[in-house]
């Protein structure tokens, strides 16, 4: 395959949700013979019952190559898996893990060819709930409680874990490709309704929360008429229904202050920079 | 969009590539090149001018660290610098053509002017290109520096829109046969008025500065005033650029003693908000000094009270961020997707066109979620 064949199965042409479909990860890939690196994608996945309901759209917003792999098995029952990453690749020493992302967008992008899903196959937008993974704590804080998915430090899945774990004797650096997700990234909630979607499911996993850069455009989904619910896959799909906070422009406010300063400091609004050595 | 680097091609619900080219008569477009030229020559003048004079400097909302910068600048001289590429915003009017701005610190577009209208030409016969910004760069470039060497494009980490212009122009780099790196602020090094990348042993043959002049005090990165001083690695664009680029640059005009004639023609009236505070809405519009595609551009027309109010206070409270300028009226577009504005972005490179691509719009200002379009010459018209 080459890359344009990749992204073609991902954004196959006449498909209603190809437009969305971030072009980066395809952009970044070798020209001709694309090959997964390390990807052994499992797409025999537990998929919940309301998921496939008629009227239901998916923002699956799990770690990395997770999100990938669950979109994929999504797509044997007619979903339409659609990547919206936007962490940029190609830096050496990224604190995002997005070789694996790429990887499993490449693996998996035969099967899902083979698939040939409806043109207007309902979507799950497929986000990594790791692109605004929080700044490593310190060492010493120790991990807080024993979800194995809560040590930042682990979070990063680093593809060389001795170098990782020796990171002070080689004063490594990591450069930080966190992103975050925006409003204009989806389709409007007046464009999912006109395409016959009445609910939106948030899939994540050990979380019941809506990651802040999330909320708004949840919130002008809401405002066009979805139902919002929020799954939790890590605990046997428990699932609650959400509505805006009450004090939606104040989340606003705090969340375009929070960016800057929560990403990687850099009072330019930039999010890039590299992260010091851990203090051990 | 795999090959020219465009990655945002969806905002929202609002793909942002026309499918169709507008067309222009060669007798227009060989008009525009030429006032774009002209204006690209005063600006020139009016910068090398502006960086002499001190005073001056202080009403076009430079940030402090700048203009200490630039007074340095003056005393001991700017670093080299190559490709010089500025970008002229044009509408068409009742009254002619007219110019918005120039983006004259790091205008971008070049994928949509090159990459992306070059696809669209050869679906109509008897069109050509207006020019091909991004290969004039590279070979301006290419000619002005060491052709063994490494050029980094600097830009913001985390900002997609920007990572793709570099990568784009770092692709022509490559095809002249020079080595060209990304990176971001952080990686840079300078000793002895040499840049370096962070680790690298050579210096760097040149710098091409994608990220705005005025984010660079606040990025943190020691050195980074050789930017505008004391450097002896060429940059591009260089840092006195900040100067034109400022909203405010016409307040300074009939204080230069550089004849300004064509901007004075092409470009609507300018003043200090205050002065129109009482009659704003006699056809203002108030735009932030360093506003980027239009993300401070205000009016009655298309602003809420409420975000007009906000937008005066903050005028009123930091004066020198703002400009307050006549607003004209754009003659309307009929488009396959109905009736739009526009704004025409013709490059200058080096002192000459290099080509020009159309942005559009169905709101009634141009901004960040336009649909970019191919503009293509109708020949023998």
């Amino acid at each position: 395959m080459n890359k344009k064949d990749v992204f073609d199965a991902w954004a196959p042409s006449g498909a209603c949700w190809s437009d969305w479909v971030k072009p980066v990860l395809f952009a970044s890939l070798p020209e001709n013979d694309v090959e997964p690196r390390e990807a052994e994608l499992d797409i025999e996945r537990e998929i919940s019952p309301t998921w496939t309901a008629p009227g239901v759209a998916l923002v699956l917003d799990l770690p990395g190559d997770d999100s990938v792999e669950v979109g994929l098995a999504l797509a044997k029952h007619g979903i339409r898996p659609v990547p919206l990453f936007n962490a940029l690749p190609g830096f050496p020493n990224s604190l995002v893990d997005v070789d694996r992302i790429q990887s499993a967008l490449v693996a998996s992008a035969q099967a899902l060819r083979n698939m040939a899903l409806a043109a207007d196959a309902p979507p799950a937008f497929l986000l990594d709930s790791l692109r605004r993974a929080r700044r490593p704590r310190r060492r010493e804080d120790g991990p807080r409680d024993g979800r194995d998915d809560y040590d930042p430090w682990r979070a990063f899945r680093p593809r060389d874990q001795q170098r990782w774990e020796n990171r002070d004797r080689w004063q490594e650096r990591y450069f930080d490709n966190r992103s975050v997700s925006f409003t204009t990234d989806f389709p409007s909630g007046t464009t999912l309704c006109a395409r016959g979607i009445r609910q939106l499911i948030l899939v994540r996993r050990w979380s019941l929360q809506v990651p802040g850069d999330l909320v708004a455009t949840l919130a002008g989904w809401h405002r066009a008429g979805l139902t919002i619910e929020i799954q939790d896959i890590g605990a046997e799909h428990v699932s609650v229904p959400w509505v805006p906070p009450r004090l939606l422009w104040l989340h606003r406010l705090w969340f375009q202050v929070l960016i800057p300063l929560l990403l990687m400091r850099d009072r330019t609004g930039a999010f890039g920079g590299y992260l010091p050595p851990a203090s051990s | 969009m795999l090959e020219h680097c465009k990655w945002d091609p969806q905002v929202g619900d609002r793909a942002t590539l026309a499918p169709f080219p507008v067309f222009i008569s060669g007798a227009d477009w060989a008009h525009l090149a030429g006032l774009a030229e002209k204006l690209a020559a005063e600006t020139e003048v009016a910068e090398r001018e502006l960086l002499q004079r001190r005073t001056l400097l202080k009403q076009l909302g430079l940030p402090r660290a700048l203009q200490r910068e630039f007074a340095r600048a003056a005393e001991v001289g700017e670093p080299p610098s190559f490709a010089r590429v500025l970008r002229f915003d044009f509408h068409f009017t009742r009254e002619g053509w007219r110019v918005s701005e120039v983006n004259s610190d790091v205008p971008g577009g070049y994928s949509e002017a090159q990459g992306f209208s070059s696809l669209m030409a050869e679906y109509f016969p008897g069109h050509h290109l207006t020019g091909s910004p991004a290969s004039t760069w590279a070979k301006g470039a290419a000619l002005a520096l060491d052709p063994a060497g490494e050029i980094a494009l600097l830009s913001a980490p985390g900002y997609m829109e920007d990572v793709q212009v570099v990568a784009y122009l770092a692709s022509f780099l490559r095809a002249q046969g020079m080595k060209a790196r990304l990176v971001g602020p952080r990686e840079l090094r300078w000793r002895s008025g040499q840049a370096f990348l962070a680790g690298a042993q050579r210096p760097l043959a040149g710098v091409f500065r994608f990220y705005q002049l005025e984010w660079l005090p606040a990025c943190g990165q020691p050195g980074w005033f050789h930017f505008l001083h004391g450097a002896v690695t060429p940059v591009s664009n260089p840092a006195r650029a900040a100067l034109s680029e400022s909203k405010r640059f016409p307040l300074v005009w009939r204080e230069l003693r550089t004849p300004l004639t064509e901007f004075a023609r092409a470009m609507p009236e300018s003043c200090a908000p205050r002065e129109v505070l009482g009659r704003f809405d006699e056809g203002w519009v108030l735009k932030g000094s360093y506003s980027n595609c239009g993300d401070a551009v205000f009016s009655n027309r298309w602003t809420s009270a409420g975000a007009l109010r906000a937008a005066w206070a903050r005028a009123l409270l930091a004066p020198s961020g703002w400009v307050a300028q006549r607003e004209f009226e754009v003659a309307p577009l009929e488009t396959p997707l109905g009736t739009m504005t526009h704004c025409l972005g013709v490059y200058v490179i080096d002192g000459r066109a290099a080509g020009a691509y159309l942005r559009l719009s169905p709101a009634q200002f141009v901004d960040a979620y336009a649909i970019d379009t191919a503009l293509l010459v109708e020949e023998g018209a």
